[in-house]
């Protein structure tokens, strides 16, 4: 386990500090996640919409 | 989480008060799936025989 | 033993010790308790983990193990051991360590937690014999009008007050923690996480309880049968919300992990905690969309509870989904991992199975677990896959890939900090949460497609053998649940692994006390 100990880091979990917010491999990770959910969610109204016919 | 200077946030009042997050967080639920479940299940017509 | 009175805290002299590794103080009542859960929890994983292999090779139909009987009885055993015992035990565990350690408190009551234990003890174990004597071959639901014998209730509602009792003991530790504000400004984040779970603990319990004890009188003969509907509406109220606290609790371990392997901190305390809070007001309202084909409850009912209010725990999850990984891309690009866009993935630590157990929990959660839970939710396309085995494969995901892979990451850190012992094999415990995390992976995988094969659930041959007409699922349905019983092998060789190696560990590890514990 590498330095400062959890206690101290627990008690510095509200601090900012600069490049906190550099995230952008994150972003395209979300991004992916958000892409796979559209796949698979049109796909299922796909198989629906071909056993549910709506007249 | 603030400085102490500033009024506290309504939103973080919520979160640092855990027994009003324990009465919402049983209310809400009771209300919206229980309560209402049972309701729904009582004011239900009968179904009548073909 | 470092026991020694801590300038933190409300502790009394001789009763806390200071962790070697963390600096954290540690109340030595309960850590016995984190101890005594954690062991039965792993003993619940166990019997649990039987049940799943001997299921797995059941239902992969070229293997077709076990007879009908025992099909249904292993599976009640199965679901039981690891949706309920195994995940609550660990749950009232990580309980005694947020409500002490993180919060800097003492433990609220010795009496309680023992009574809460033993409770939780007693009824796990009635409820496993009853089930392995063939009296209670009704399946986790028990669906009344379906009875099982009266020691299988009785067994049910002892765990559930047992847990209650754990849950309220936690919070007397955070009432005593304000009281003598042993922490300055809001809790810890991760200690935030446990008072979510705890809360919707409550609600699960409470549920249990309304569902469970008029079903356990008719069972006696002292009642008439409860009404169906009535008791799935009670039913799901305990059997979804359980995997609510589980969401919470998984979620706080990731934070923990998070913080423990690479040193990360949470990206926005207030994003974060109200995430949190939308979980405690709306995820237990998604337990109805288990009841989106029932009858009894009206359109509006559904609607309202499966689409806007569980859309916001669903934003809770994504919001968490975010933070968390965001928070190991910062705390890795802070260290020097600053190349390209991945240059803090491929340089994590995933030799540390705290880490790699955590980081495929949060992929397998979010991108199989949590897609097809949304899809699965909607009312609409619920009735293509209600009662099919897709319903599974979206669970194994979730409980499974996510909760029980995160909660085996915890262990790898519980056992050197709290029971003081060091895993050996170290090895073997690297390639645990892979073999694991892809076992799990081609199970659910391969649920998910048999049941989009229109397989079903629950159901001991789905090529009804004996049957006077033939009936079965073309080969695309077979490949799948092949897929299904290979990954069965899988994870089970996983799930023994960490088992042994946990136990190994427990009783036999090397003492690391007085020092820190070896770096994964």
């Amino acid at each position: 386990m590498s330095d400062p100990k959890l206690v101290d880091r627990l008690e510095r979990e509200r601090d900012t500090e600069p490049g906190d917010h550099k995230m952008p491999g994150t972003v395209v990770l979300t991004a992916l996640l958000l892409l796979c959910f559209v796949v698979y969610y049109f796909a299922n109204w796909k198989a629906l919409a071909d056993v549910w016919h709506v007249r | 989480m603030h400085d102490p200077q500033r009024p506290v946030p309504p939103l973080q009042r919520l979160m640092d008060n855990p027994w009003l997050l324990l009465l919402l967080g049983v209310a809400i639920p009771f209300l919206s799936y229980t309560a209402w479940g049972w309701i729904s299940m009582m004011t239900m017509a009968k179904a009548t025989l073909p | 033993m470092t026991s020694l009175a801590l300038p933190v805290g409300n502790f009394r002299t001789g009763e806390a010790r200071t962790c070697d590794t963390t600096g954290l103080p540690v109340c030595l009542h309960a850590q016995r308790f984190i101890k005594l859960n954690a062991v039965c929890a792993v003993v619940a994983l166990l019997v649990g983990a039987i049940g799943a292999i001997l299921l797995g090779l059941t239902r992969w139909p070229a293997v077709h193990l076990l007879p009908a009987d025992w099909y249904y009885r292993v599976l009640t055993l199965h679901g039981i051991n690891m949706l309920i015992f195994w995940i609550i035990f660990l749950e009232i565990a990580i309980l005694y360590f947020a409500g002490t350690t993180l919060l800097k408190t003492r433990l609220a009551s010795t009496k309680l937690a023992w009574t809460s234990f033993l409770l939780m003890a007693v009824g796990a174990v009635l409820t496993n014999i009853t089930i392995l004597q063939g009296t209670a071959d009704v399946m986790m639901t028990s669906y009344a009008p379906l009875q099982a014998h009266s020691n299988f209730y009785l067994g049910m509602i002892l765990f559930a007050v047992g847990a209650l009792l754990g849950v309220g003991n936690f919070f007397a530790c955070v009432w005593i923690a304000r009281r003598d504000k042993t922490y300055q400004g809001s809790m810890p984040l991760v200690a935030f996480g446990a008072l979510a779970a705890a809360i919707i603990a409550v609600v699960a319990i409470l549920h249990g309880a309304i569902a469970l004890v008029p079903t356990w009188l008719w069972s006696l003969g002292l009642m008439d049968a409860p009404d169906a509907g009535w008791y799935r509406l009670l039913w799901w109220g305990i059997g979804h919300q359980s995997q609510q606290i589980n969401v919470c609790a998984m979620v706080s371990t990731w934070y923990l992990l998070a913080t423990l392997t690479v040193g990360a901190k949470p990206l926005n305390q207030l994003v974060c905690r109200s995430a949190f809070v939308l979980y405690v007001l709306f995820i237990n309202i998604a337990s109805a969309h288990h009841l989106l084909v029932d009858p009894g409850v009206s359109a509006g009912w559904k609607i309202w509870n499966t689409s806007y209010a569980m859309y916001l725990a669903v934003l809770a999850s994504m919001i968490h989904g975010f933070t968390v990984p965001a928070a190991v891309e910062v705390a890795q690009r802070k260290k020097g991992h600053d190349r390209g866009l991945f240059g803090w993935l491929v340089k994590a630590p995933w030799a540390n199975p705290g880490f790699s157990a955590f980081f495929l929990s949060l992929i397998i959660f979010g991108f199989i677990g949590g897609i097809t839970g949304v899809t699965l939710g909607t009312q609409q396309i619920n009735i293509i896959a209600h009662n099919t085995l897709r319903i599974p494969g979206h669970f194994h995901a979730t409980v499974v890939g996510g909760t029980s892979l995160a909660f085996m990451g915890l262990c790898y850190y519980v056992v050197p900090l709290i029971f003081r012992r060091e895993y050996a094999a170290r090895a073997l415990c690297r390639l645990q949460p892979y073999l694991f995390g892809i076992g799990i992976v081609l199970v659910s995988i391969g649920m998910s497609f048999a049941g989009s094969y229109g397989v079903p659930r629950r159901h001991w041959d789905v090529e009804f053998s004996g049957a006077p007409f033939a009936k079965g699922f073309d080969s695309g349905a077979h490949v799948m649940l092949g897929l299904m019983g290979i990954g069965a092998v899988l994870a089970f060789v996983g799930l023994l692994t960490f088992i042994l190696l946990t136990v190994h560990a427990v009783f036999l590890g090397k003492r690391n006390e007085g020092r820190a514990m070896t770096a994964w």
